[in-house]
């Protein structure tokens, strides 16, 4: 495709060479032409002078002939018997081609006498109302069509007016003679002699004109300026030296034009750039961003902008903050910047909340946009919104969290205190009272290290800092060793323990300590929520799929509302008797993500006074199991 | 015989707070949480009320608001043991007259202190 300036370089080299070749063509011709117009122009010339000079001769002749013929006597006009009358021997001794006739007419128009050129015939007299009484001339048409200049004069006898004397002459025309021939011939060839010569010397003179031309047209064609170096005749040297001068002065101010274009393209390219770049970034921005100009007018939002405030860029940027603006803090924000922006670059937050139930959390920070260049100089302000969302809960959950570690801590801590302070006074003495005092003391200490097992244990999963240990576990003796742990507690002898195992179960492939504290929770709960006279059964089954592993109690049971809960952290039941059973509410969380670590899962099935049945479900798919051998 | 009765949701508390104060001759009742103290005392008013305030079902503010709703000419004082500073219960506990603050962790010697203060006190009103 031809850019402007490459489509007017090619429009000047095709109006150059067109020029250089029509010029060639056009010289000789044109030349030529000349040459016989200017033949043509000298010969007409030289023709029409010699007419006017027989016809001014021709006027001389007849005025002075018909005068002096005019002057003689009537009678000696008339011809006499016998011999040859005055007109002929007149007529004759002339011996002028251009003598038409010599005519003595009287006054009743009777022709006396004459004399005529052959083919000529004395035109009729058309005489004058008043007869002139002097020598006059006039021109006629002959009968034949011959134009006729014809002299008269009245001839006088006895002083009176008797007869007319006429003479007429052929009117010269513009016709060559024989004689004529040669000298024009020879004219002609010198003017068409001289033309080759004018043309050879006007080449001549031409010819550095045609050079420069020429080189114009190469230097054209090349698209690049060189000087035009020639050698000229002195006349024409001044003007090259001025054309030689323009063109320098030109080049120049194109080089100039060209570098400045060349500056500006960069510059415009370099500035496209940086705009784009900033732009990129700014559309990639996990925050929205608004650039509010020293009026306070909106003058960009990134696409983030809609997404997180809900309105679309177009109405941020050309609406009112009023209209789209979706809590009042935010106007306030923007309200506050327009024009005056912040004075600090230590941004403000502002915090506000969003949402249809203002459930996001949003952080507000202004900033001063400074000139580059100048610090002192404010181009407007800078609005960035960021969702804090997330980070608020997480804050809120790191909050609850450490008030609920904090809470489980110290109240064991409390009873801790009670007891050592009753062993301490007069209760210590009471053997009764000081064994009740150790039990609970006891009780409380393993409560706090369970506590703080669990809590240390599910803190490293969930942070994933605890190394999962897999090793193949006998199945069977694993499950059988663990509930008879379980089953040795102070409540077991109200309990009745059953356990189920199929025969042949598989060797599995896991941690065994991790594992046995996810059976050891879920198993103690099941102890723990139990009435007395309640069965606490562990069985496991296997198929092709899986090896499910299932712990029921049939004690107080879980609320419907509260089985969605339990394996969050630090959930306690309300239920007044669940309540009367210590716990933490960090067992079953625990006990879950070991389970997920071990790819399987965790549900519960329960009925308040019926009891609960906990599934461990691990899938042989996982590539965890291996078939004993 | 004062009666007193313990409200905490802590049965280890609950169990050694309960035979301290037996021992020094109060007849001691006990309830897991608000609602079930609620209900001991519709059914018979003790003679000192202690609360923790952390309970499920029923906070002990809840508790106090409430008995301060249904019984506001009270005669029986509470004491509520919280270890919450006492900053955040300045505002609530302003309109509940006869209600005192005991720090956690409890002490017996304490507990056994502020009521028996509170018995001579009364002991000196009556009289």
């Amino acid at each position: 495709m031809l850019t402007g300036r490459n489509s007017a370089r090619f429009e000047n080299m095709f109006v150059f060479k067109h020029l250089r070749r029509s010029g060639n063509d056009r010289l000789g011709l044109v030349m030529i032409v000349a040459s016989l117009v200017a033949i043509a122009l000298s010969v007409a010339t030289l023709l029409w002078n010699q007419k006017q000079n027989r016809e001014a001769q021709i006027r001389v002749q007849g005025v002075s002939l018909t005068r002096m013929l005019g002057e003689l006597p009537y009678s000696q006009l008339q011809p006499t018997q016998g011999q040859q009358d005055l007109l002929s021997t007149i007529f004759q001794s002339q011996n002028d081609e251009n003598f038409a006739y010599a005519a003595i007419i009287d006054t009743a128009d009777r022709l006396i006498s004459v004399a005529t050129a052959p083919g000529i015939t004395v035109p009729p007299m058309d005489w004058p109302d008043k007869p002139a009484a002097w020598l006059s001339d006039r021109s006629v048409v002959t009968s034949s069509g011959e134009r006729i200049i014809e002299f008269f004069t009245p001839v006088h006898a006895d002083g009176e007016t008797t007869a007319y004397l006429r003479l007429g002459y052929r009117l010269p025309g513009m016709g060559v003679s024989m004689e004529e021939i040669p000298f024009l011939a020879t004219l002609a060839l010198i003017i068409f002699l001289l033309t080759p010569l004018f043309y050879f010397l006007v080449r001549k003179e031409v010819r550095p004109l045609k050079e420069a031309s020429e080189r114009m047209t190469t230097i054209v064609e090349s698209d690049q300026f060189r000087q035009i170096d020639l050698r000229m005749p002195d006349e024409l040297s001044g003007f090259l030296d001025r054309f030689t001068a323009f063109v320098d002065f030109a080049k120049n101010r194109i080089d100039c034009l060209e570098v400045e274009q060349e500056k500006l393209l960069t510059s415009r390219n370099l500035v496209s750039y940086s705009k784009s770049r900033v732009e990129a970034v700014l559309e990639a921005m996990p925050e929205a961003v608004l650039i509010l100009d020293q009026s306070g007018n909106i003058k960009y939002a990134n696409r983030r902008t809609s997404t997180l405030l809900g309105v679309s860029r177009d109405e941020v940027v050309n609406g009112n903050p009023a209209d789209w603006c979706v809590s009042e803090e935010l106007f306030a924000v923007i309200s506050k910047y327009a024009g005056q922006p912040p004075a600090s670059r230590l941004a403000e937050t502002t915090r506000l909340n969003v949402g249809a139930e203002k459930e996001r959390n949003l952080a507000v920070k202004a900033y001063p946009l400074y000139s580059p260049s100048d610090s002192a100089d404010v181009y407007g302000s800078l609005i960035v919104i960021r969702d804090v969302t997330k980070e608020s809960m997480s804050q809120r959950q790191q909050g609850e969290f450490v008030a609920h570690v904090a809470h489980e801590l110290k109240t064991p801590l409390n009873t801790l205190s009670l007891c050592t302070e009753a062993l301490l006074d007069d209760d210590g003495d009471d053997p009764q009272s000081r064994t009740d005092a150790a039990n609970v003391i006891l009780d409380e200490v393993q409560r706090l290290a369970g506590l703080i097992d669990n809590l240390l244990n599910i803190t490293r999963i969930e942070m994933g800092e605890i190394s999962i240990d897999r090793q193949q576990v006998r199945l069977h003796e694993f499950l059988e060793d663990t509930f008879k742990v379980a089953s040795r507690t102070d409540k077991g002898s109200e309990l009745t323990f059953d356990l189920e195992l199929s025969p042949g179960l598989s060797t599995i492939l896991a941690d065994k300590d991790l594992f046995r504290i996810a059976l050891n929770n879920l198993l103690t709960n099941a102890v723990k929520y139990s009435r007395p006279g309640g069965v606490v059964r562990m069985s496991c089954e296997e198929t092709d799929q899986a090896i499910r592993i299932a712990i029921r109690d049939d004690g107080i049971g879980i609320a419907e509302d509260d089985q969605d809960r339990i394996f969050e952290r630090f959930f306690r039941s309300e239920d007044p008797e669940a309540r009367s059973r210590s716990g933490h509410g960090l067992g079953l969380p625990l006990a879950r993500d070991i389970v997920q670590l071990h790819y399987g899962t965790l549900t519960v099935t329960s009925a308040p006074d019926e009891g609960s049945e906990f599934v461990i479900q691990i899938w042989k798919e996982a590539g965890m199991l291996k078939q004993v051998v | 015989m004062k009666s007193i009765l313990l409200v905490d949701d802590e049965p280890m508390i609950l169990r050694v707070m309960r035979t301290a104060l037996e021992k020094v001759g109060y007849k001691v009742s006990t309830a897991v949480d608000g609602m079930d103290a609620l209900a001991k005392i519709a059914a018979g008013h003790p003679d000192i009320l202690v609360t923790d305030i952390e309970m499920p079902r029923m906070t002990g503010k809840e508790l106090c608001l409430e008995i301060q709703t249904t019984i506001p000419d009270r005669e029986f004082p509470i004491f509520v043991s919280t270890s919450l500073t006492a900053l955040e219960h300045r505002e609530w506990s302003r309109k509940i007259p006869n209600l005192v603050f005991l720090e956690k962790p409890i002490s017996i010697r304490k507990l056994r202190s502020a009521i028996a203060e509170f018995i001579a006190q009364e002991d000196t009103v009556t009289a």
